[in-house]
């Protein structure tokens, strides 16, 4: 199916130790380079452990089954080219907006005056070039998600990792957080990942559903999206295609919790 | 608007002098009904002559103070620079917190005029073992907290960090220090207390100058006046350095990061 797969997970389970939980089971993923990959699920489906063990970051990492590779290279920790926007709120206090997306650069040891021009670029295209001097504390929980997406994407990683990141925020900075990120992400080709448990926020973002089902976590189906980008919400949401769509999803996703439960 | 915020602003330091004055009323007016004799009880008139006499005419009392402050310079700044960096030592690796704790518990239950008798033999009068004994009062609460900080940091800031690539200094000096500074601001400001108190006493042992040896020597002179002036000068110092130092500190980091909320 996928040609030319940036990311590949092969038959990777993840079994924690100290609580004895499977988390994922023989799980095998290919991901496609620019593709925008959607991981749907409900809660405590190992999504997260997915892309955790994708971001290389511990107590996930290592699978304790199975290979993850990155354009044919195992993956051996975390890396600037796997950059992950996190659920909850990270940008560092002590840094105002601009910092804060210029830190992975000055962790790299890019010149000044290339990091500006970077983080100018991101400032202007995430529309926050009057919040630059403003601290984390001052800002609400979408602007700051709009921050932590910045700071991500000036580090020009291969794939960017989405972990829920709009489930704090409310229902209407949601939406126009999600076309946000989709003009963005149509403008930059990247390539990302993005978790969540919301069947529209994955519809509407995805030009590919896998869908998860409960511990332990497998891929139970793949859908592929096939509305055209760019995509507005005010187009989709009464379009007949998205509502089949979404109800086909719910039952996958509750046939997998009900599967689960009995047994 | 300006005007109220002059009136606000005067009203603050009237709440800090006031009291001050009525005590100082209060004072003169015992002194004034000769209840007891001079000598042991002096005006604050009287008082006030001596500091003349030493600030102006023989400027003894300024060489005093210099003598106290940089003795004081050096202890903070080798009991904060010890504090910090055993602190952040001990919260990255489990085996130096392992061989340290029960050394610092022990050290750390040692009064520190003990010390002193101990530091004269070592370093004799004067300026080594009245540092040594400041050193001690600041460096055990600065460790406690940077301790404290270093091991309380979200995981998902060190996971920024590392995705970013960090090397380990880099993650000690732009994450662990400054997301651990709430609490080594505490631990200093606990640490400078002591110290403050560290230095009088020492000086008052073993020292042959300073204003704890200031208030010493009038004692054995019967200068009551002086012994006075020297308790006075202890306590505005220490209020200057509160405020102008350990406030401004706390205002330029945690509290403009929104780490604490300004009082």
């Amino acid at each position: 199916m996928t040609r030319d797969p940036i990311l590949e997970v092969c038959s990777v389970s993840k079994l924690f130790n100290s609580s004895k939980i499977l988390a994922i089971d023989n799980v095998n993923l290919a991901v496609e380079r620019s593709e925008f990959l959607c991981i749907l699920g409900p809660n405590g489906c190992g999504k997260t452990t997915l892309l955790n063990l994708i971001a290389g970051f511990k107590p996930y990492f290592p699978p304790t089954k199975g290979e993850i590779s990155m354009t044919g290279k195992q993956i051996k920790g975390p890396g600037s080219d796997r950059v992950m926007v996190f659920q909850e709120q990270t940008l560092f206090p002590w840094l105002n907006v601009q910092d804060n997306i210029e830190f992975g650069l000055k962790i790299k040891g890019v010149p000044k005056a290339e990091k500006r021009k970077v983080s100018e670029h991101y400032l202007k295209l995430m529309e926050l070039e009057e919040f630059k001097d403003k601290y984390s504390f001052q800002l609400s929980g979408g602007m700051n998600q709009k921050v932590e997406l910045a700071r991500a994407l000036a580090l020009k990683p291969e794939i960017l990792l989405l972990d829920e990141p709009f489930a704090q925020v409310d229902a209407l900075t949601r939406l126009s957080l999600q076309e946000e990120l989709l003009r963005v992400s149509e403008l930059e080709k990247r390539t990302t990942i993005f978790v969540t448990h919301s069947i529209q926020e994955a519809i509407f973002l995805g030009d590919r559903i896998c869908v998860m089902t409960k511990r332990p976590g497998k891929i139970k189906e793949e859908v592929k999206v096939e509305f055209p980008k760019p995509r507005k919400w005010a187009n989709l949401s009464d379009d007949r295609r998205f509502a089949r769509l979404h109800s086909r999803l719910l039952s996958l996703i509750q046939e997998g919790a009900i599967g689960n439960d009995i047994k | 608007m300006i005007s109220s915020r002059i009136v606000e602003n005067l009203k603050r330091v009237f709440w800090i002098i006031f009291p001050f004055i009525v005590v100082i009323l209060i004072w003169q007016t015992i002194t004034g009904l000769k209840i007891f004799p001079q000598y042991l009880f002096p005006s604050p008139v009287s008082v006030l002559e001596d500091f003349i006499a030493k600030a102006v005419s023989t400027k003894t009392l300024l060489f005093h103070i210099r003598e106290s402050l940089i003795r004081l310079s050096l202890g903070y700044a080798a009991g904060i620079a010890g504090g910090l960096a055993l602190g952040v030592a001990m919260g990255l690796n489990k085996y130096i917190a392992r061989f340290f704790e029960p050394l610092v518990v022990f050290t750390h239950a040692i009064p520190g005029i003990t010390w002193v008798p101990l530091a004269i033999l070592w370093f004799g009068i004067g300026y080594e073992t009245v540092t040594f004994i400041i050193f001690l009062s600041v460096f055990f609460p600065v460790l406690y907290g940077t301790l404290t900080g270093v091991k309380t940091i979200a995981l998902k800031f060190s996971n920024v960090a590392l995705m970013c690539k960090a090397k380990k200094w880099q993650i000690i000096a732009y994450v662990l220090l400054p997301g651990a500074m709430p609490s080594i601001m505490n631990g200093i400001r606990i640490g400078a207390a002591f110290g403050w108190r560290g230095l009088v006493a020492a000086e008052m042992i073993a020292a042959a100058s300073g204003i704890g040896w200031m208030i010493v020597d009038a004692r054995s002179w019967l200068n009551t006046e002086t012994v006075i002036l020297g308790a006075i000068i202890i306590g505005i110092f220490w209020i200057a350095i509160e405020r102008l130092i350990l406030k401004t500190l706390e205002a330029k980091t945690i509290e403009k990061w929104g780490m604490i909320t300004a009082p």
